[in-house]
């Protein structure tokens, strides 16, 4: 990550710690402890729900051997467990000290990781902050696995978890890469801002790309037509955000990013679009009118209404 | 033809070659035979060879008079093939599924052009000719050869007819030709040892040059050349009907069960085809090989082809610790190695892992034949999945694309499938024959339809109905959604608006490249849900199925919507297809493939009837 965009996340992230008062007196970088006692207490309490996870496990080695593309859904495989897992699947994400049984793959070993990530992030238990954020901080090589983590953080959506975020996200290389790519998952303002500004700095087109599609994710309409966003007062300041931003950049671009761009923007949707262009056409120079008429039609045609 | 001196070149073939056949062939070689030219006039007598060399330059499947014309260039109208002869007639090849008993190196190395043996009746077949027209005059002082210089050089074989039998000689792209020969006229055969394969090395071409030389003055030759060209490999599209209809053979009931039905489905449906079982562990027939073919005029054959199958070996690079560099299920391709079936591999290493899906086959289909803005596809276009440009680590396999765009008769299209987990483009896409002026449609994927059929649902009152009722996620959870559930879902709506975009963004690629009108265009409805790495079919894609004939597809069961006794997503379908004659068969794919991320075409592959258009007409 460029040392712009770290310094646009970082201005976000110090926002977000003078505007809310609650995140001031909670750590988001609180330890594992918690989660330690909660784990020892369910081994107490329902041993059971740990083996019923060793038990499954087994079925990844299956679903690794059948899947289609380079990693195997076992979440599904996890969620059935129910609620009770939750404590089994945390001890071996985290606590696991290289004792517990691995598939023998690679492929598999990399699936048992995500699936579980997975299943244990769609709970969306603040608990499990300090989880993803050891997680995140930890040596983690594979992408996938990282990208899981990032989501399951995201997913809170939390001003703590977007506050973590925003701090990891300018990690270099792929363990920065895969926050960004999860960021939009967290629809909040604070993140909607650290992604505009961190567009705004024209990063290399890879990134930029990513940033595109992170903010068609927040400001995702058909998402936040859901009930699902905890923030849903936010909504049309974030999707303004994002329409701002991805507008913004939009010339600053060609090919595949001015592309993911257009698309972004369509997700979003923002009833500022229309005029974020024609401010735009007003600020620019004549020869970029047409493609700017051009985004205007395909606005105007979206298919996603 | 004969030569006027002025057309006298200087020799390509170095006089050591021709010393190493005159060493190793023996004296048949240079044999004069009943030669009774004197020598007494060779230092003085005029030297005017008839140099004719022949080959099927009409493309007639017969090497005569009527080749002469244009022999040395090669175009659509004009211009000699010949075959990559490396399929195994006499099934002599070794194989095993195991790489630590035989290597994926091993297993590519054998087939019937690596020896210089015709091997048997079917290879001759397999074998294009030509011939050495007579010289009656050639005096016992006049010799000559046959060679392929250049970047075929060790592309080729050739073979010289002596005594009925077509034989080789240790150099393989030169012959020896004796004054008897010269005299008698000879037949000579060619193979290729390999397909084009990157056209910097070699573009498919291979000039044949006949040399005539007085024996006291070999610099100076006469010479005749006639260019081949070797056949490419063709895809199947699916305007012809399934011939061969392949799935992987698991011991489970699910695999049982699923294979007997396609069975019936495909007996019962009229097409002649043969029903192949692999018994392999990987599920995805669609994506660890696929058929094709190359074919060239048949020999006396009045116009027809001949045809060897051609199985491609995906290019999926295995990562972490195998032993094995190579999927593989893909070794089945040499199972299938024998008469009139060929293999080929292609790939390279240090691509990375997560682009290793851009390389199952499944992610190359075959845009059906057209025509636009007066450029002819009468084989069609590869339809090829990739990365966007600024994701340079998420690309097929170049060496295999370069082999691909190397065989030239179908272009390839490329679309973006890097939102998908899977990354392939029968995710998205099919294409079925139909009663049209363009003679096929397109089956597009539609998840935004999905939605707004959900969401009518619900505004007549069935928000609580639910889909994949009965269905269960692995390990026994019940997989029953709502429609509310479904609707009121940010995760499943989110994935849902960018699938409908990046398909949007795919048909515009299609329809820019193949000028589609709304009117050769089926939507498929069916939601997308998100992976950790991309989309995927949330519900069973309708769009992911196998076209087996004009009047039948295969289609996975959606399991989705029932409203009144009846799958709205089934009925969709159906009444869509109806008006060109299309029947749907469902079948259900749920437990062993869909959760797996495929369908019915990722389930399958097929070998279809060789199109009657011949590749060499394609003008490319």
């Amino acid at each position: 990550m460029s040392h712009a965009l770290s310094a646009g996340l970082g201005a976000a992230l110090l926002m977000l710690w003078f505007t809310s008062p609650a995140t001031a007196q909670t750590s988001p970088v609180d330890g594992l402890g918690e989660l330690r006692e909660e784990v020892a207490r369910a081994r107490q309490q329902t041993p059971e729900a740990f083996a019923r996870l060793e038990a499954v496990i087994p079925q990844v080695e299956v679903l690794d051997s059948r899947k289609r593309g380079t990693l195997a859904a076992t979440a599904p495989l996890f969620r059935q467990l129910g609620a009770q897992a939750l404590w089994p699947m945390v001890e071996r994400l985290v606590f696991d000290a290289g004792l517990a049984t691995q598939p023998a793959r690679d492929s598999a070993k990399l699936a048992l990781q995500v699936g579980m990530v997975e299943a244990t992030g769609d709970l969306r238990d603040a608990r499990l902050l300090p989880l993803w954020k050891t997680l995140l901080e930890g040596a983690e090589t594979r992408r996938p696995a990282r990208r899981a983590a990032a989501v399951a953080l995201a997913k809170l959506e939390s001003l703590e978890a977007a506050a973590l975020l925003i701090t990891l996200s300018p990690q270099e290389g792929f363990r920065g890469e895969t926050v960004r790519e999860a960021m939009g998952q967290c629809r909040r303002l604070v993140v909607a801002q650290a992604l505009a500004e961190a567009l705004a700095r024209t990063p290399a087109p890879s990134e930029a790309r990513r940033l595109a599609v992170a903010l068609g994710d927040i400001g995702s309409f058909w998402a936040w037509k859901t009930s699902q966003p905890k923030a849903a007062p936010e909504e049309g300041d974030v999707r303004r955000v994002a329409a701002e931003a991805l507008v913004n950049a939009w010339l600053n671009y060609t090919g595949d990013v001015q592309q993911a761009l257009t698309q972004a923007l369509m997700r979003v949707d923002a009833p500022e679009t229309g005029a974020l262009i024609q401010s735009m056409r007003a600020r620019t120079r004549e020869s970029n009118h047409p493609a700017l008429e051009g985004l205007s039609r395909r606005m105007a045609n979206n298919p996603l209404r | 033809m004969s030569l006027p001196p002025e057309q006298r070149v200087t020799s390509c073939v170095p006089l050591g070659v021709l010393l190493s056949l005159v060493l190793f062939s023996g004296c048949s070689a240079f044999d004069s035979g009943n030669d009774t030219s004197q020598n007494s006039d060779r230092l003085t007598a005029p030297f005017e060879p008839n140099v004719n060399l022949l080959a099927d330059v009409n493309r007639d499947g017969v090497v005569d008079a009527e080749d002469e014309a244009g022999e040395d260039a090669w175009t659509a109208d004009r211009g000699a093939i010949f075959l990559a002869n490396i399929d195994d007639d006499q099934e002599l090849c070794a194989f095993s599924m195991s790489s630590s008993i035989l290597s994926d190196d091993a297993l590519a190395a054998c087939n019937d052009a690596r020896d210089s043996e015709v091997n048997g009746d079917e290879d001759l077949l397999d074998l294009a000719r030509l011939r050495v027209e007579r010289w009656a005059d050639a005096p016992g002082y006049a010799v000559g050869s046959i060679s392929v210089t250049g970047p075929a050089s060790d592309k080729v074989r050739l073979f010289k007819q002596i005594e009925g039998e077509f034989v080789s000689f240790r150099i393989a792209n030169v012959l020896p030709l004796s004054a008897k020969n010269l005299r008698e006229g000879v037949n000579i055969a060619i193979e290729a040892n390999d397909i084009a394969r990157d056209p910097a090395e070699w573009d498919g071409y291979a000039d044949v040059v006949l040399s005539i030389y007085h024996v006291d003055r070999p610099q100076e030759r006469f010479q005749d050349t006639v260019r081949l060209r070797v056949a490419p490999v063709v895809m199947f599209h699916h305007l012809t009907p399934v011939r061969n209809v392949y799935v992987s053979r698991l011991d489970i009931e699910d695999s049982s069960r699923f294979r007997g039905d396609l069975g019936r489905a495909l007996a019962e449906s009229g097409e002649p085809t043969a029903f192949s079982e692999f018994a392999v562990e990987d599920l995805w027939a669609q994506d660890y090989f696929e058929p094709a073919y190359m074919s060239m005029p048949r020999l006396e054959g009045g116009g027809a082809q001949h045809v060897i199958q051609v199985n491609y070996r995906s290019a999926n690079v295995n990562w972490g610790a195998t032993k094995a560099p190579l999927r593989e299920a893909g070794r089945i391709v040499y199972w299938l190695r024998g008469r009139n079936q060929a293999a080929v591999q292609q790939y390279q290493t240090g691509m990375s892992s997560e682009s290793q899906t851009l390389n199952s086959l499944g992610n190359t289909e075959v845009i059906p034949p057209y025509e636009k803005d007066g450029v002819k596809y009468p084989l069609g276009r590869l339809l090829r999945g990739r990365g966007p440009d600024s994701e340079p680590d998420f690309q097929p396999d170049p060496s295999f694309t370069k082999m691909l765009e190397a065989q030239a008769v179908q272009p390839p299209v490329y679309l973006d499938t890097s939102w998908l987990a899977v990354a392939h483009v029968d995710e998205t896409l099919s294409f079925l024959p139909a009663d049209t002026p363009r003679g096929w449609i397109a089956l597009v994927a539609d998840p935004a339809q999905a939605r707004r059929m959900l969401q009518n649902a619900q505004a007549q009152g069935h928000g609580e109905a639910k889909l994949f009722t009965g269905m269960r996620w692995p390990y026994d959870r019940p997989a029953e959604a709502t429609v509310s559930e479904l609707l009121n879902h940010a995760g499943v709506m989110d994935a849902n608006a960018r699938a409908a975009l990046e398909i949007d963004e795919q048909l515009l690629i299609l329809r820019e490249a193949t000028g589609l009108t709304d009117d050769e265009i089926v939507r498929v409805p069916f939601l997308f849900q998100n992976a950790p790495n991309g989309a995927t079919a949330l519900q069973p894609g309708t769009v992911n199925l196998l076209s087996v004939s004009r009047s039948l597809v295969i289609a996975p069961d959606p399991h989705g919507l029932v409203i009144d006794g009846k799958d709205i997503f089934k009925v969709q379908l159906e009444e869509a297809l109806a008006p060109h004659g299309i029947r749907v068969h469902w079948t259900d794919t749920w437990d062993l493939y869909h959760l797996g991320g495929g369908e019915v075409h990722c389930a399958t592959n097929s070998a279809r009837e060789v199109p009657s258009t011949k590749w060499w007409e394609s003008g490319r």
